[in-house]
């Protein structure tokens, strides 16, 4: 994964490290280079906080890459069952987009789930049998029955979803929280990306840098992989037979020679290089423990699942998420793939509802517990719906579903949002939303209000314009505010 | 960084207009109206409020309802003014809810000031064309060197500011290696340089860098961000395309100097040239550089558009500096170009060959491009083709009517053995009638049908399989044959197996990888099997008659595999089965049970219960695979149906000198084919027959299209040469006509930027209404004005801007001028600046000796960490494999660039992801760079390397060594207190690796480069610490 940048500090640790600054140079007048490695964005003219007082001051973002039915998952329409079969009303379908895979389809057959579903917790939410875990948890979640994007393929929805707009270039959401809100840890970068295959026969769609990328923004705010295999975080570890001690000896060495060169050159930046190489040093010795679950008691690895012992899963990601959300890290993005159940919806979806039902409603109880859940959000959810109509044949235990953008199902905790709580509604075929739609840039303006970002207020300037996540579109969703 | 500059300096001149002269409208108030005006009140007549436009004087001048909105001399009269003051939400300009703050006092009046002085408005400063102006008179007059000179100092002098004295001699001949090489000079060079204090000593190694070959490699680099150049096609699957030769041509053009009004010519419109060279058609990539889609789903239309609109927006990026994009969905809020005007220069490129959703790894249009021995051996094999088709055509005539005769008893002659099979599987769709004979599959998994080779056929995604019972009779203990067709999309799949996933790993598999068939007959793994694949690649990519024979015999001389009905000549790996192979699993179709699901097309499988002999295999083929043709009219067969007809007639029924001319024939074909199949291809632009009408698409969209429009230019810039044709060609003409504005003041301020780390108009990519205005206006229009009248001379412009006095300062500034300008604006110094990733990691090459200098080629893959393409790829099917040779050490431009997954060594340092058009990369500065730099393979092989070079000659002290290390990174000797630091790291170091002579051997033995191998590891592992030290060096990362 491209991988990148930044520790920010602390404005405590700011203060102090241009103290030592200005005693080491005598120059008197700081560093501009410092500052923006310490807190990227101060000088863009970002707001590198708040607009106002925020519900949730880090994101865990349970990307479930590929489309999800929520026909199968969340949206019940019991009513399918006795039209099941019977085609799909074209009326209904109007002139909505189709995908090239299904709009030479000649017969559009409804098809009601095949799982069964039953209302849960106090607010009554309907959860399918496939998220026994998630559905013990509903009174914590706040359900948007009535999310609805444009986009009906993956790498245009995905990227829409994650930069706002469905072709490259745009910064990431996650980017946009670094640019706006930088770190609160000074070891560790503002923007983690985790990622994870899920279990479902049908081959994972691929994924693209420009999702955790920076777009314009400056490329320090860009999401850093945090990986289950090799370095954790690329090129981490010392090479082969050069230990501690000998890099702490080098790094000794280099700033010596530094602090010798900025004496020649009367370059204050050249102690932001040293303290670059600090950091570096300090972020070393900081990520290995926290990867480390060696520390987590057994009833953790019990909560999560089972497959939170195996680096690499979705389960493990949840458990190294609530870590960095301990730590101060700003943007928690998971992805895990494989949701595309175009054929064989019953076998794969189990699968996959298998690979993160316990551990996501353990990351939520998780945090709820130790008092991290009322300011950190968590998102669940991916890039659109799927169709009632069966891609392809409809048989009696076996169906598929194809991209659908008119309405799909996502859930948020946590962070200030309204727990309990079912938004949107849609129509009985499960097609269109017919109460309280909700766009992708409706619920990015949401989450960032959530941040305490004014989304009409987070800008870039890039080619002349005032640029935003959710482009020149958006409102805040006020009724799913707690 | 830069941004942050650039906002300094904003409010540097918008807070400070000189008080004693009148206000200029350009830069005093252009700037404040553009940025909180323009949106409701600028060029885009559809978001205009009140019906007021404030960019036009004449508009804004007009009363409207009775009230005077701008009435020059009378601020207070002027209601724009009065809406400025007022103190009420709803009536105050901004309004309060755009998002924005009020204007601030001072803005405010700056406003009224100008209103006062008469409200004068002038032409956007980037829409005149430049003017030659004389270079102004200073006082001070030996510093200058060129007339370019005279414009810094005389405003160093307004400022009260004197130069910086001259860089030291070293530090100056690293500066002008890296900028225009991008490589450090060697300690030979520089001794050269140290030891010529005459001035002719300089500009001679400016012209020997200029003609350097890595010259050019430097120059693409820059120009390769501006092209989005990758090797990837970008969205999606993300699938591998051949754009190098495109690269190459960009390094070759800068090299030769090609003039840059050719060059652009060259680039946007090379295929409309007269009779265009292969150069001049591959220079056309840079419009095919943009990403392409593969996703099944797209519309097709919906990615065509979008392609088109990259084009004209890098190209409006590149040539024009204007950010065009912003006035594809409506009429430009800041700048004077309508929608309309957007979609007269979208016209120029929509009329190409192309596809939205593009399914080739290299999109068409391509260029097969060839050597000029290539190109003769080429004529010549499509000449013995033609020359052989035309004989055989000869002899094939006069067989008509026996031909006609024997096409309608030919199905009765054709067709699979009599015998029953013992499995069977058709691939018709549900439902369909079973075809008697056989235990049919059971298909697992859902499968999409389409046309076959009879009837239907199936289409898998790794996710299906067709399931036999466990006593279906396949093992080494019985004869049998298999026969099925296959169109497989991926290159390693499993076709079919009746075989233990793991232990013994008894049974039966074929598999196809990447068009070689591997048959596997096991009774126990390694120890008792029978192992072999075919030599060649069977056909791919059409349909494939595969038929695998076995005698029973337990010997791979009993074993048989056919492809096409022929027999494929079969490499053996094991050849030692003694035991049945038998198993008690099912056999399945499209799926080995520890997966390597089928990719791709299956149609009528069967197993027989004995070994065929070819004659049979041959007569299977023969009878479905023209089981269409034949049944198809004879007026209704295609060309490929009547060509198979052929090729069986003649096998069949053929006099000896048809089949010799017919053999003939197919050997020329296949000789030229697989001469072609193999030369490298380029992605060029090239005009349908058919020009396709362009319309307006209405807010952008590629399904809302409005009235039609014509090729044409934006009003405000000048008009298109009269003979200029209505194609790529007219535009390029008028992109490079001598008067245009925009063009040359573009591409002089990137070559400014390049040799001063910031362009003139520090917003390379916005020379509009947002965008900043010049530092010094007079210099670049003076610059532009020369570029032209030198015929657009790329490496004279390089050379004056290199060789000037303004370049040749130190960039050592004392703390009050850093204070006073920290940005560098006035150019009392010279800047000091991070170098671009390439830089580092190719001066770590050069430094190391480890670079291979060869220019071009496909591109390479070094050193990157495992993993992270199979984290992102489609199933995580794709690895990336580093070259087990000189492509670990090659320049980082021709490192391949995959856009979804971009190399991390550049990427860390700022690199772009190259999906869309960038003229500027930001410098940031984060501790991951610093892990880069200190723990990559290829970063820590590097350092190595270099410790080896400076260990080799021999009788030669740590000092000496010491010294050597930092005149090959840093260009200079060490001063005795760095020395000493080095050696006291050594010494430290050298006990350390001496004590644990193991850690030693690790350190030394990364990488795979042999340099310093045959060294005592322990003082090769020290003196690699120590490098590493050096090559971290601020100054060795910086370039001063």
């Amino acid at each position: 994964m491209p991988a990148a940048p930044q520790p920010h500090l602390p404005p405590g640790n700011l203060a102090l490290t241009r103290r030592q600054l200005l005693g080491r140079t005598a120059t008197g007048i700081g560093s501009l280079a410092l500052a923006s490695l310490l807190r990227p964005g101060l000088l863009a003219g970002a707001p590198a906080a708040p607009h106002f007082a925020p519900k949730a001051k880090r994101v865990i973002y349970l990307f479930m890459h590929g489309g999800p039915s929520q026909l199968d998952l969340f949206d019940h329409k019991p009513d399918l069952r006795r039209r099941h079969g019977e085609e799909l009303p074209a009326s209904l379908r109007g002139t909505q987009r189709l995908t090239g895979m299904t709009s030479g389809q000649k017969a559009f057959p409804v098809t009601a789930s095949l799982f069964q579903f039953a209302r849960h917790g106090r607010s009554g939410a309907w959860v399918s049998e496939l998220l026994p875990h998630t559905a013990g948890i509903v009174d914590e979640l706040c359900f948007i029955r009535s999310m609805h994007t444009e986009a009906i393929n993956h790498d245009p929805a995905v990227t829409l979803l994650q930069t706002g707009h469905q072709q490259p270039g745009r910064p990431s959401f996650g980017s946009w929280a670094s640019y706006g809100l930088g770190s609160e840890n000074r070891d560790l970068p503002a923007f983690t990306v985790l990622l994870s295959r899920g279990s479902a026969a049908r081959p994972a769609d691929p994924l693209y840098a420009r999702l955790w990328g920076s777009g314009f923004l400056p490329s320090n705010h860009q999401g850093v992989g945090f990986r289950s295999a090799g370095d954790p975080v690329l090129y981490l570890s010392n090479p082969p037979g050069l230990d501690a001690a000998t890099r702490r000896d080098q790094l000794d060495t280099l700033a010596a020679l530094n602090r010798r060169a900025a004496e020649r050159q009367l370059d204050p930046e050249i102690e932001t290089r040293v303290a670059q190489y600090e950091m570096a040093y300090r972020m070393q010795a900081s990520v290995p423990g926290l990867l480390d679950l060696g520390d987590e008691p057994a009833r953790s690895f019990e909560a999560y699942g089972p497959q939170s012992r195996v680096p690499g899963t979705f389960a493990a990601n949840c458990l190294l998420a609530r870590r960095l959300a301990e730590r101060g890290v700003r943007f928690i993005q998971l992805y895990h793939r494989g949701w595309d159940q175009h054929y064989n919806l019953p076998s794969d979806l189990r699968l996959q509802a298998g690979d993160v039902d316990q551990p996501g409603a353990a990351l939520v109880r998780d945090l709820k517990q130790r008092g991290l859940l009322d300011d950190t959000l968590v998102i669940w959810g991916g890039e659109f719906g799927r169709t009632t109509y069966s891609q392809g044949r409809l048989e009696a235990a076996n169906y598929g579903r194809d991209h659908h953008g008119g309405c799909f199902t996502l859930w948020l905790a946590g962070g200030g949002v309204k727990p309990g709580y079912i938004h949107g509604e849609t129509d009985e075929f499960c097609y269109q939303v017919t109460r309280d739609p909700v766009h992708v840039h409706d619920l990015n303006a949401t989450l960032l209000h959530l941040l305490g970002l004014d989304h009409t207020r987070l800008t870039y300037r890039f080619q002349g314009r005032d640029y935003r996540l959710t482009d020149v579109h958006g409102r805040v969703i006020q009724p799913v505010l707690a | 960084m830069r941004r942050a500059t650039f906002l300094l300096w904003l409010l540097a001149a918008a807070s400070a207009p000189a008080a004693d002269a009148p206000l200029d409208y350009n830069r005093d108030v252009r700037p404040l109206l553009s940025n909180r005006c323009f949106k409701c009140h600028g060029p885009d007549a559809a978001a205009r409020r009140g019906k007021f436009r404030l960019d036009v004087r004449e508009e804004a001048l007009a009363p409207r309802d009775g009230l005077v909105r701008l009435a020059p001399g009378r601020p207070d009269e002027s209601e724009l003014m009065l809406r400025i003051l007022s103190p009420h939400a709803d009536e105050v300009m901004p309004p309060p809810d755009d998002g924005g703050r009020p204007l601030s006092p001072a803005e405010q009046a700056l406003i009224r000031r100008w209103i006062a002085e008469g409200a004068p408005y002038a032409p956007h400063w980037s829409l005149v064309p430049p003017r030659n102006a004389a270079p102004p008179a200073t006082r001070e007059v030996t510093w200058p060197v060129h007339d370019l000179d005279r414009f810094v100092l005389a405003r160093l002098e307004r400022e009260g500011l004197s130069p910086a004295p001259v860089a030291a001699p070293a530090t100056l001949l690293r500066r002008v290696s890296l900028d225009l090489t991008g490589l450090p000079p060697t300690p030979a060079d520089l001794d050269r340089f140290l030891a010529d204090p005459s001035p002719a000593a300089y500009a001679r190694e400016v012209d020997r860098l200029l003609a350097s070959p890595a010259f050019g490699e430097r120059m693409a680099v820059d120009w390769l961000d501006a092209a989005r150049y990758a090797d990837t096609n970008g969205f999606f699957r993300d699938n591998t395309r051949q754009a190098w030769p495109w690269r190459d041509w960009v390094v070759d053009a800068f090299n030769r100097n090609l003039p840059f009004d050719q060059f652009t010519l060259e680039q946007l419109a090379g295929d409309l040239l007269p009779e265009p060279s292969q150069a001049q058609r591959i220079a056309t990539g840079f419009n095919r550089n943009h990403g392409v889609s593969g996703e099944t789903g797209i519309i097709d239309e919906e990615y065509r558009v979008e392609y088109v609109a990259d084009r004209v927006e890098t190209t409006a990026t590149v040539w024009l500096g204007l950010t065009l994009g912003c006035a594809r969905c409506h009429d430009h809020k800041y700048d004077p170009i309508s929608q309309r005007e957007y979609f007269g220069l979208f016209a120029y490129f929509n009329g190409g060959v192309e596809r939205g959703l593009v399914n080739p790894d290299d999109p068409p249009p391509v260029l097969d491009v060839t050597t000029p021995g290539q190109k003769t051996r080429l004529a010549e094999l499509r000449q013995a083709r033609t020359a052989a088709e035309r004989e055989l055509k000869v002899v094939l005539e006069p067989t008509e009517s026996a031909r006609e005769a024997w096409t309608r008893r030919a199905a009765a002659e054709l067709g699979a053995p009599p015998d029953t099979p013992l499995a069977r599987h058709d691939f018709e769709p549900p439902g369909s009638e079973p075809a008697p004979g056989g235990v049919a599959g059971t298909v697992h998994g859902y499968l999409n049908h389409e046309g076959g080779v009879v009837g239907e056929a199936a289409t898998f995604d790794g996710t299906q399989h067709v399931e036999f019972p466990a006593d279906t009779p396949l093992s080494a203990a019985q004869p049998w044959t298999l026969s099925l067709w296959v169109r497989p999309s991926n290159s390693l799949v499993c076709l079919l197996a009746k075989i233990e996933p793991a232990g013994d790993r008894t049974g039966v598999e074929v598999l196809w990888a990447k068009g070689q068939i591997q048959v596997n007959l096991v009774d126990r793994w390694v120890a008792s099997a029978l192992e072999v694949q075919t030599r060649d690649p069977v056909r791919r990519g059409d349909w494939t008659h595969l038929v695998i024979t076995y005698d029973a015999s337990r010997r791979a001389a009993g074993l048989r595999v056919y492809a096409d009905g022929r027999e494929a000549p079969l490499q053996i790996t094991r050849d030692n089965l003694a035991g049945p192979a038998v198993n008690a699993l099912p056999l399945r179709l499209g799926r080995r049970d520890s997966g390597l699901g089928y990719y791709g097309q299956m149609d009528q499988f069967r197993l027989l219960g004995r070994a065929l002999s070819p004659a049979e295999v041959r007569t299977w083929y023969w009878g479905e695979r023209l089981a269409r043709p034949l049944a198809a009219a004879a007026g209704a067969r295609d060309a490929r149906a009547r060509d198979l007809l052929v090729d069986c007639f003649v096998e069949r029924e053929g006099a000896p000198a048809l089949r010799a001319a017919h053999a003939a024939a197919a050997a020329a074909r296949a000789s030229e084919e697989e001469f072609r199949a193999q030369l490298p291809k380029a992605l060029v632009m090239q005009e349908a027959a058919q020009p396709r009408p362009t319309r307006v698409l209405l807010r952008g969209q590629y399904d809302a299209p409005g009235e039609e429009v014509r090729p044409g230019v934006p009003a405000v810039l000048p008009p298109l040469p009269g003979d200029a044709p209505a194609n790529r060609l007219g535009l390029a003409r008028w992109l490079v006509r001598p008067d245009h504005p925009l063009t040359a003041r573009v591409a002089v301020n990137r070559l400014w930027a390049l040799c001063f780390g910031e362009g003139l108009v520090a917003t390379a990519n916005d020379f509009g209404a947002q965008g900043a205005l010049p530092t010094h206006p007079e210099l670049l229009d003076w610059l532009a004005t020369r570029y032209v009248a030198s015929g657009w001379d790329t490496k004279a412009l390089l050379r004056l801007l290199v060789t000037s006095a303004t370049y040749r300062q130190s960039s050592v500034a004392p703390p009050a001028l850093r204070q006073r300008d920290p940005a560098n604006q006035l150019l009392a110094r010279a800047p000091s600046f991070r170098l671009p990733a390439e830089m580092i990691r190719d001066q770590a090459l050069a430094a190391s000796g480890l670079l291979v200098a060869r220019v071009g080629g496909p591109p390479v893959k070094p050193y990157q960490p495992p993993g992270l393409w199979e984290a992102v790829s489609y199933n995580g099917e794709l690895t990336y494999e580093i070259d087990p040779g000189e492509g670990r050490w090659r320049r980082s431009l021709y490192t391949f660039w995959k856009r979804t997954a971009p190399p991390p060594a550049l990427q860390i340092l700022d690199g772009p992801t190259r999906e869309t058009c960038v003229v500027s990369r930001p410098r940031t500065n984060t501790p991951l760079q610093a892990l880069l730099l200190l723990n990559d393979e290829g970063y820590v092989e590097a350092a190595r390397a270099l410790a080896a070079r400076v260990l080799a000659p021999p009788r030669r002290n740590d000092r000496a060594r010491g010294t050597e290390l930092f005149r090959l990174v840093v260009a200079r000797a060490p001063d005795p207190e760095e020395l000493a630091a080095v050696e006291g790291l050594l010494t430290r170091q050298l006990r350390r690796y001496r004590d644990d002579p193991a850690a030693a051997r690790r350190l030394a033995g990364v990488g795979v480069a042999p340099a310093g191998r045959d060294r005592d590891p322990a003082e090769l592992a020290a003196w690699t610490a120590v490098a590493q030290t050096v090559l971290n060096l601020d100054e060795a990362v910086t370039r001063r």
